[in-house]
C-alpha cells in the first residue's frame, strides 16, 4: 500500500505523517516501519518520477556539502593550515596545498585572521570535517564590500531558478554580488546601492516562502533605483 | 436543599487548562526561540546551535551534546529569587534535557552542541511544563531535526479531586502534583515526576488527564508553528 498524506508544498511540522509505503526518502524525513514522518518545519515535496518524498526546511544551520561555494572568515592561522568559520556548526580547514601554488613560510601573509574568503568545499567526511579550495578563479580573498547574512535555507530563493533572481539584482544595480551556500552574501557597489541591495536581500530572506517573489523584487528595486537617481540629480544641481 | 458547587480557585473545571498563548521566533539573536504564556507563567526559550562544544571534552563523535539550562528571573516569584543556579534549577535543567533528548535526532550533528536556555519571567506553578513546551517550539524554530513535538502538562490532586494544570494556590495547598511530558505522536512518556501522595488508581487517573492536557497543548504548538508562516 502506498499513500501520500499531505499536499504538495504544504507546510509541515516535525512528526507530521507524510506518507505510507515504500517511497524513497529525501531530506528532512525519517522512516518508522511503513510510515514516513517529517523531521523539520518546512514545505513538503513529492517527486513523481523517483517516488521520493522530502521536506525542504525553512530554518536551520548550514551543513557543508561537497561542491558548494561558500563565504568564510579566517578564524585561526595554524602552522600548517587555516581554520575557517563557514557559518556552520563546524569549522572548515583550508590547506596551503589547495590555496597556493608556491610554498610559503608565514601563512598569515596570505590570509590573516578576520579575512573574508570565497571558497569551494572540496571534501566533507562523515562527521563534517571539511576542506576548502581557493586555488583558482573566482575563489580567493574578498577585499572591501559588505557582508549580508541570510538564512542558509533561503539561499536557493535568493539565487532563483537558474540564477534569475540574483542576475536580475546584479543587472539593475550594476554591482558585484557573491552568494555563499552557507547564507553569507558579499556585496560590492556604490554606497547608496549597497544599502538598497542589503534591504532587498533582507526582504527576500523574510518573504522566501511566498510566491511571485522575483517580480515583486524587480518592482521594488526599480522604484527604489529611480528614487536614488532622482536624489543624485538633485544633489548635482546644488 | 444544599447545592454543592465544585469550582477551583480560579473557576476552572477539573479538566480545564489555563489560557495558553504561544509565539515562535521572538528573539532575533538566537537561532530559534519561543515565548509561552501559560496562565500567569511567562517563559522564554532560546536555542543556540548546533555549534562548537565547550568544554571540548563533552564532545561525542557519534551525536550532538544537548545542554539545557533553566533559570528564573529574580522578579519571577513573590519573594525575590537569588539569581544564579541553585539546586532546583539544576534539577529542572536536567529533567528538561531528558524530556527533550528522545525527540531530537542528535545523530545528525556529531561533534557539536545544542544549547537550550529557558528563562522564567513570571512563575505560577507548572513552569517546567511551560519551559518544555517553549523549548520544543524553539528547537523546531532553530531547524533542528526532530522525531516529533514534545508537549508537557501537569495534573494533580487538590481537595481529594484529580485536577488538570494546577495553579499556584492549588500547588501550595494541594496533595500531589504530577508534571508529565510526552512525545505527542507516539504518546511515549519522556518526563514523569510526582510530588505528594496518591493511590495507584489516582495516579492512573492523573496520568490520563495529563495526557489529555498534553494533546491540547500539542494542537496549540502546531498552530503556533504554522502561524509564523502565515498559515
Amino acid at each position: 500500500m502506498m499513500e501520500i498524506m499531505v499536499g504538495e508544498r504544504e507546510l509541515v511540522v516535525p512528526g507530521t505523517l507524510l506518507a505510507k509505503g515504500k517511497y524513497s526518502l529525501g531530506g528532512g524525513v525519517t522512516r518508522e516501519g511503513e510510515e514516513i514522518f517529517s523531521t523539520m518545519l518546512g514545505l513538503f515535496y513529492f517527486n513523481e518520477e523517483r517516488k521520493q518524498v522530502r521536506v525542504v526546511p525553512l530554518e536551520g544551520k548550514y551543513l557543508p556539502k561537497e561542491g558548494d561555494t561558500v563565504i568564510g572568515r579566517i578564524e585561526k592561522v595554524l602552522a600548517g593550515k587555516w581554520l575557517v568559520d563557514i557559518n556552520s556548526a563546524y569549522l572548515a580547514s583550508l590547506d596551503p596545498k589547495s590555496a597556493l601554488h608556491d610554498r610559503i613560510e608565514d601563512l598569515s601573509k596570505v590570509y590573516d585572521v578576520g579575512d573574508l574568503i570565497f571558497a569551494k568545499v572540496d571534501y566533507v567526511d562523515e562527521i563534517y570535517n571539511s576542506n576548502l579550495f581557493t586555488k583558482s578563479m573566482p575563489y580567493g580573498k574578498l577585499r572591501g564590500g559588505a557582508l549580508v547574512e541570510i538564512k542558509p535555507t533561503r539561499v536557493p530563493r535568493l539565487i532563483g531558478k537558474k540564477g534569475s533572481m540574483i542576475y536580475m539584482i546584479k543587472q539593475l544595480t550594476r554591482s558585484k554580488i557573491l552568494v555563499g551556500q552557507n547564507g553569507l552574501v558579499w556585496v560590492k557597489a556604490t554606497s547608496g546601492m549597497e544599502d538598497l541591495i542589503k534591504r532587498t536581500i533582507e526582504m527576500i530572506n523574510n518573504q522566501a516562502h511566498s510566491s511571485g517573489l522575483t517580480d515583486k523584487t524587480k518592482e521594488y528595486l526599480e522604484s527604489q533605483i529611480k528614487e536614488i537617481e532622482v536624489e543624485g540629480d538633485h544633489n548635482d544641481e546644488m | 436543599m444544599k447545592v454543592i458547587t465544585m469550582t477551583r480557585c480560579d473557576g476552572r473545571k477539573n479538566d480545564e487548562l489555563r489560557t495558553v498563548k504561544m509565539e515562535v521566533g521572538v528573539l532575533n539573536r538566537a537561532d530559534g526561540s519561543a515565548y509561552v504564556e501559560w496562565g500567569n507563567n511567562k517563559v522564554y526559550a532560546a536555542v543556540y546551535g548546533p555549534k562548537e562544544v565547550i568544554p571540548r571534552f563533552l564532545a561525542r563523535n557519534d551525536k550532538a551534546y544537548l545542554r539545557c539550562k533553566y533559570s528564573m528571573a529574580p522578579f519571577s516569584v513573590e519573594d525575590r529569587k537569588r539569581p544564579g543556579p541553585d539546586r532546583r534549577s539544576v534539577e529542572i535543567g536536567k529533567v528538561m534535557a531528558g524530556a527533550l533528548a528522545p525527540a531530537i535526532i542528535l545523530e545528525d550533528y556529531p561533534n557539536s552542541m545544542i544549547e537550550v536556555l529557558v528563562d522564567v519571567m513570571q512563575a505560577d506553578a507548572g513552569t517546567r511544563c511551560a519551559g518544555i513546551t517553549a523549548a520544543t517550539l524553539a528547537l523546531v524554530d532553530a531547524g533542528i531535526p526532530m522525531r516529533g513535538l514534545v508537549s508537557a502538562c501537569a495534573s494533580g490532586k487538590v481537595d481529594d479531586q484529580i485536577v488538570l494544570d494546577l495553579c499556584k494556590e492549588e500547588d501550595n495547598s494541594g496533595q500531589a502534583d504530577v508534571p508529565l511530558a510526552i512525545l505527542s505522536r507516539t504518546e511515549d512518556i519522556t518526563l514523569l515526576q510526582m510530588d505528594g501522595i496518591m493511590t495507584e488508581e489516582e495516579v492512573d487517573e492523573a496520568l490520563s488527564l495529563a495526557i489529555k492536557g498534553c494533546k491540547s497543548i500539542y494542537q496549540m504548538q502546531m498552530d503556533a508553528l504554522k502561524s509564523k508562516y502565515g498559515d
